[in-house]
Order: C-alpha cells, then sequence, then structure tokens
C-alpha cells in the first residue's frame, strides 16, 4: 500500500546507497512524465521513508520547476541535497538519470524492431492509459494540502493557470513565475507555531 | 571530438535556457536540422516517441537525439546536457530553504504548486486523447484514477498492471486497447 507513515515524525537522513537504490529503481521505471515519477518519490521518500519533511518535499518540487533543464531530475538533486546534502545530491542526479539514459540509447538503437512488436505496442498502450490516470491523480496529490491549507489561493491560482495557458498562451514557466510572485505578495497566514 | 565538444555546446545551450523536457526542442531542431543536417525530422520526432516509450524523464529525448548524430559520445552529451543544469536548484533551495518557514516564502511556494497541479492536468489532455485510443485504455484510466487518487496501489503497480492487461488483451484477441 502507498502511504505508510504517519507523517508526524522528523525526517531520518538516508545512505547514499539506499539513496541511490529508491532514486534509480523509481525515476527510472515510471511512465507518465517527470511530475507523474515525482509522485512516486514522493510515495517513497517522504510518505514511506521519511527522509525529508512535506516542506522540505514542497520546497524541492516547488524550485524544481523553476530551475532550467529537466524538472524531474532538478527535484530528485534537490531532494538528495535535502538529506544528504551534495553527495546526496549528486547520487541522486546520477542515479535519476543514468539509467534511463541507457534505456534510450538502447531503444533508439532497437527502434525498428521494438516498434514493429504487436506485444511490445499493445503492453505500452495500456501503460501509457493508466499514465493519463498517473498525470492527472498526481496533480490532486500534489495540490490537495493546499487546497485544504489555503483554498482562497486555490480558488484564484488554478482558474488562473489555466486561464494564462488556454487563453493567454503563456509558457508553463511564464505562468509558474507569476505564481511565484503573487504567492511573494499574498503571504500566508502564519502557522500555530509562529503566533506569539 | 570536435563534433561531441560541438553537440555538448548546442545541447547545453538548449537545455539550459527551458524550462521543461520538451521545450528544448524548437533550439535543437533549428541547430541539427534546419542549420547543419545532422538529423532530419523524422529522426526527431522518432527520438520523441522514444521518450513516450521509455520510463523516466521526457528530457531524455537529448540522450536520443545526441545517439542518433554521433552514436555514444553524442548520447554522453545528450546526457551531460540533461543532467547538469539540474544543479542550480541547489543554489535555489539553499537560499529558499533558510526563509521556508517564512509566510512570503511558504505562500510563494503554494501558489507554484497549485499553479503546477493546473498545469500537469493541461498536459495530460492531448496526451489523453492520443493514449485513449479504444474502449480497453478508457476503462484502464478510469479503473486507475479512483486507485491513484486514493493512494491504495502503489503507481507501478498500477501501470505493470495496466501493461498486463492491454497485453492479454492483445493475446486473446478480447479487446483492442
Amino acid at each position: 500500500m502507498a502511504e505508510a507513515s504517519d507523517g508526524a515524525s522528523p525526517p531520518r537522513a538516508p545512505t547514499l546507497a539506499a539513496l541511490a537504490g529508491v532514486f534509480a529503481r523509481y525515476a527510472n521505471t515510471t511512465f507518465g512524465g517527470g511530475s507523474a515519477t515525482i509522485a512516486v518519490l514522493r510515495q517513497q521518500i517522504l510518505a514511506r521513508r521519511r527522509w525529508i519533511s512535506e516542506a522540505e518535499f514542497d520546497l524541492s518540487y516547488a524550485l524544481s520547476r523553476l530551475t532550467p533543464g529537466t524538472n524531474l531530475l532538478a527535484f530528485c538533486t534537490a531532494a538528495g541535497w535535502t538529506a544528504r546534502r551534495w553527495r546526496g545530491a549528486l547520487v541522486a542526479l546520477l542515479a535519476a538519470s543514468l539509467p534511463c539514459s541507457v534505456l534510450a540509447v538502447l531503444v533508439t538503437a532497437f527502434y525498428a524492431e521494438l516498434h514493429g512488436n504487436p506485444l511490445f505496442q499493445s503492453a505500452l498502450r495500456g501503460a501509457l492509459a493508466a499514465a493519463v490516470a498517473v498525470m492527472v491523480s498526481t496533480a490532486w496529490v500534489f495540490a490537495e494540502p493546499h487546497v485544504v491549507a489555503a483554498p482562497r489561493k486555490a480558488l484564484l491560482v488554478v482558474p488562473c493557470a489555466i486561464a494564462l495557458s488556454l487563453a493567454g498562451h503563456r509558457s508553463p514557466v511564464e505562468i509558474l513565475l507569476l505564481a511565484a510572485v503573487a504567492g511573494l505578495a499574498w503571504p500566508a497566514k502564519p502557522q500555530p507555531a509562529e503566533t506569539p | 571530438m570536435t563534433r561531441f565538444l560541438l553537440l555538448l555546446w548546442i545541447f547545453g545551450k538548449s537545455t539550459f535556457t527551458s524550462f521543461a523536457g520538451l521545450a528544448s526542442l524548437p533550439e535543437i531542431r533549428d541547430e541539427l536540422v534546419a542549420q547543419r543536417h545532422w538529423l532530419t525530422d523524422e529522426a526527431l520526432n522518432q527520438a520523441i516517441v522514444i521518450t513516450r516509450t521509455t520510463p523516466g524523464p521526457v528530457g531524455v529525448y537529448v540522450v536520443s537525439v545526441g545517439y542518433m548524430a554521433d552514436g555514444v559520445s553524442g548520447a554522453l552529451a545528450g546526457w551531460l546536457a540533461m543532467a547538469s543544469p539540474s544543479l542550480l536548484v541547489v543554489l535555489l533551495v539553499g537560499y529558499f530553504g533558510k526563509r521556508a518557514q517564512h509566510p512570503r516564502v511558504r505562500s510563494m511556494l503554494q501558489c507554484v504548486v497549485l499553479a503546477s497541479a493546473a498545469l500537469l492536468v493541461l498536459a495530460a489532455i492531448p496526451i489523453g486523447r492520443d493514449a485513449l485510443d479504444g474502449p480497453l485504455a478508457i476503462a484502464i484510466a478510469v479503473t486507475a484514477l479512483p486507485l491513484l487518487v486514493t493512494r491504495r496501489l502503489d503507481t507501478q503497480w498500477v501501470i505493470a498492471a495496466a501493461a498486463a492487461l492491454s497485453l492479454v488483451a492483445s493475446l486473446t484477441g478480447i479487446a483492442h486497447a
């Protein structure tokens, strides 16, 4: 089952070998692109293993969306850095990027054989159909804590992001930067611990 | 070596100035297809199809393009260009991490995550149009969604089960996914 943590225990620093194992296994085997993979990693490094906290996950995810390049690799680097600083960042980045790159080279080399194989195509169609559900569910898994904590923000930000994309034809990074500026201008309510 | 460095430069300037997997594509197409004629549009499309058929980040298409352009050394240039921009996130996490409890920073993170979620749903629409091309594919997606939202099953089990179901349906001729 997916959620095993009570969510209250403090983060535990992983060994570099454990970090490499989890990022290699889950970042290189999930269909549906970066966000779907991040959702799987969230289950593993936050809910199941508590290597980072919920706030650290949000920080890593949000900033990875504002970093040049591939968002998933930026997330893995940020999460690895949060757990084990520079060595963790490098291990997570290598573990998340090398196996899928080798696989991409192999599939490129044997493209004609694989794509002419009807069994491969059938399995792939099923995996891609599930990946659509993964993408939609991932959006909810990421948004849910913030919809609960800041419903008014969610009611404003989500429709604005959709409108800017569909009607305004703005790029994702422009929309995310606008969201960041809006967030800076509209401070969150103090958390209970911060209240004097 | 010269071709490796040139590919590293072309891929690097594309990935360091783009903010999502395929956002670097126009720059790479301009350099490798339109200007240098090292690749065709068909080969570039093939690289994109390959990233759809392999797990992991969409940005890995750069590795595939590099392999097409210059074999293993081209793939290495693609990997370096794909992976290296990610190290910049450490600067951002280092800066904002110290201020993560500040109400404005927390609000910024909330807004970025919410906007990301909205963009993710929008990104799923064209992929859904393409992937949900028959009753079995639609049934798989509709069944998988509540299982994933309620987190009753890990994502990988859902994807593996969907692939196996589609394969069995194809082998037995029950349905066309």
